[in-house]
């Protein structure tokens, strides 16, 4: 087998003599530099220079923001106005309560957690004061507070609080009633020096954002946005202990951890304040507690949990799959004949190796007696075909001519000795209902594209590969293959019936 | 349980290494091709690794180099062999071998290939069997 495609993401970082970060070139292209104060020794950010866009930063005396996109905050820190001075930008105007720290067209519970605001609508907590639901939203979460639900998707999470991956749940039901949970990945994380492994700037942002949060092309809508928080269909961000609201540059509870405030420290006694309104210079990836990007989390305060430190590890086995081209006896390779099919693009990841994952799924949920057993008359199991199948990942997506759905072994094609067992084909009725007219799923009787076409072709796929009894070997020989498709319709009526 | 093996391995000393001739199969039943290996050409040499019992019979066995898919198929098999109980020195002793597999796949064939299984002294197997062409 040829090795997998191994991660090597390089990012360039500078610093100064202050160990002050002066620019950052990431693994997805683009540099962004960074510029200090030449008289005041504070570290503060006072530009930014990315391309031809050049943001300055202007503070006031308690270190708060007063201008780069934004303008303005109260006596509790709390922003109130947006202006533009240059552009197109987002403006908001915030009226705030002086006496109660409330914004005055939000409505609150007596514990301050916002439960209604004209960008939302309404919100309902949990006794822990955690956010239940939202618009059509409904969260679940675990007992270190971390968001495990979010209606039918699960998020799971590392030991080192870091998110490892998003599942959707479709609940099946067959026809004994037998409920089964089938999980599909939305989202695996991968991680490289304690980093998520995708272009994210100083911040941990990804994307382009204004000070505050603000998307400055389009909508970010369920996926990673600002500075390390995931932004939900709702407009909040989930922001790990907390949600937050990029518009309007607060969370919309009160901080959960009460010793991130002090006496020492003003701008700390506004609880819903997002850190202490100095965005550009401080990140808050629990919603607990301001920090500098650059540190770890938590700073050694033993509050948090930390993001994982050690590489991700490759692969398994390394290079020990690669057959030694010398003394493998003299593969296919060097034998193209004119039947052999030039397969493009192969590969095994994205939306259509994920669809045909799930479509292996479904089709073993749904997989009647009869049909089993018709698979199973060549003396093998289907079930323990198809769990090797994807433990030694030998299924692959690749486009060929329409007229082929898919295809078992991989003799007679240009894909790579060892890489798959099977193949779906891209281009075919397997992914697209318009290809009809070139094949014709079960001579013609199920649309291309549906669940059931996957599962016909699956099943016709796995007869092949378990050289199930009286199934025909079909390579250019339509009334073969015809036979076969029979043969499915005959031994396999209920899966399909199942599957209504 | 492994920890024992390798005490009494260290104890009677290391020349029982790997390339410990000494062990000789007595019992060998033959291993197929995969027929994943077949369906998606995966051919080329395997290293077993195993530990071995004062009575022959195998306690453990792992990959050490090779197709992975290759090699769980042996480590599955091999666990039927056994092996003339080792005795040189004064008492049998428990040691670890090594067993190198070559796979070769052949010029293509359809319907069901039979795989060749040939055994060549003293640690060396040869499973041959016929790619497979594609089926739609």
């Amino acid at each position: 087998m040829p090795e997998k495609e191994r991660l090597s993401p390089t990012e360039t970082r500078a610093y100064d003599s202050f160990q002050r970060m002066t620019s950052m070139t990431t693994f997805g292209g683009g540099t962004i530099a960074y510029n200090y104060s030449q008289t005041a020794n504070d570290g503060k950010i006072v530009s930014q220079t990315s391309g031809a866009e050049t943001i300055n930063y202007n503070y006031d005396s308690l270190g708060r923001l007063t201008q780069a996109t934004t303008a303005g905050t109260d006596g509790w820190g709390n922003r109130l106005t947006q202006n533009a001075v240059k552009g197109a930008v987002p403006t908001m105007v915030t009226i705030t309560d002086p006496a109660t720290n409330r914004i005055q067209s939000h409505t609150y519970d007596q514990n301050g957690n916002t439960t209604n605001t004209p960008q939302q609508g309404a919100m309902t907590y949990d006794v822990m004061n955690r956010l239940k639901t939202v618009a059509s939203d409904t969260y679940g979460y675990d007992p270190s507070n971390k968001r495990v639900w979010k209606n039918d998707e699960l998020t799971f999470w590392g030991a080192g609080g870091e998110r490892i991956g998003r599942y959707s749940a479709t609940k099946l039901v067959d026809d004994t009633g037998t409920h089964v949970f089938v999980f599909q990945k939305v989202q695996v994380d991968e991680y490289f020096g304690g980093r998520r492994l995708t272009t994210q700037d100083r911040l941990g942002s990804v994307g382009s954002y204004y000070p505050y949060g603000e998307a400055k092309s389009g909508t970010v809508s369920n996926a990673d946005s600002f500075a390390t928080y995931y932004r939900d269909s709702t407009g909040l961000d989930y922001a790990d202990q907390r949600h937050y609201a990029a518009g309007i540059g607060r969370f919309t509870t009160a901080d959960p951890y009460q010793a991130s405030a002090g006496r020492h420290d003003p701008a700390s006694w506004n609880r819903f304040s997002y850190v202490q309104s100095d965005p550009f210079n401080f990140i808050d990836r629990s919603g607990q507690m301001m920090a500098a990007p650059g540190t770890k989390e938590g700073g050694g305060e033993g509050w948090a949990p930390s993001p994982i430190t050690s590489p991700i590890s490759g692969p398994s086995d390394p290079g020990s799959s690669d057959p030694d081209p010398g003394g493998g006896g003299g593969g296919g390779g060097s034998n193209q004949s004119a039947g052999v099919v030039s397969v493009g693009n192969v590969t095994k990841a994205g939306a259509q190796y994920d669809a045909v994952q799930m479509a292996f799924a479904r089709t073993l949920a749904f997989l009647d007696a009869d049909c089993e057993k018709f698979l199973n008359s060549g003396g093998l199991n289907v079930r323990d075909y198809v769990s090797d199948l994807f433990a030694y990942d030998l299924v692959a997506v690749g486009s060929a001519p329409s007229a082929i759905a898919a295809f078992t072994n991989i003799g007679g094609t240009d894909v790579p000795e060892g890489y798959a067992a099977m193949v779906f084909n891209s281009n075919s009725a397997f992914f697209n209902g318009g290809l009809s007219q070139v094949f014709k799923v079960n001579n013609g009787k199920i649309t291309g594209g549906t669940a059931k076409a996957q599962t016909f072709i699956i099943l016709h796929e796995l007869a092949h590969a378990l050289s199930a009894s009286g199934f025909k070997n079909d390579l250019n020989n339509p009334q073969a293959g015809k036979e076969n498709d029979n043969a499915i319709d005959k031994n396999c009526g209920k899966t399909f019936g199942n599957m209504k | 349980m492994t920890r024992t093996i390798w005490l009494a391995l260290l104890i009677t000393g290391l020349a029982l290494g790997s390339e410990n001739p000494n062990w000789i199969p007595s019992r060998i039943v033959s291993i197929d091709y995969p027929l994943l290996a077949i369906q998606s050409k995966t051919y080329g040499n395997v290293e077993i690794e195993c530990v071995l019992r004062r009575d022959g019979t195998v306690e453990n066995a792992r990959v050490v180099s090779g197709s992975q898919l290759l090699g769980n198929f042996i480590v599955r098999g091999i666990r039927e062999w056994k092996f003339m109980p080792n005795t040189i020195g004064p008492n049998p002793s428990a040691g670890l071998l090594s067993l190198y597999f070559e796979y070769k796949l052949g010029e293509g064939a359809d319907g069901n290939p039979k795989s060749s299984f040939v055994y060549d002294y003293p640690n060396h197997f040869t499973i041959s069997s016929k790619s497979l062409l594609r089926t739609h």
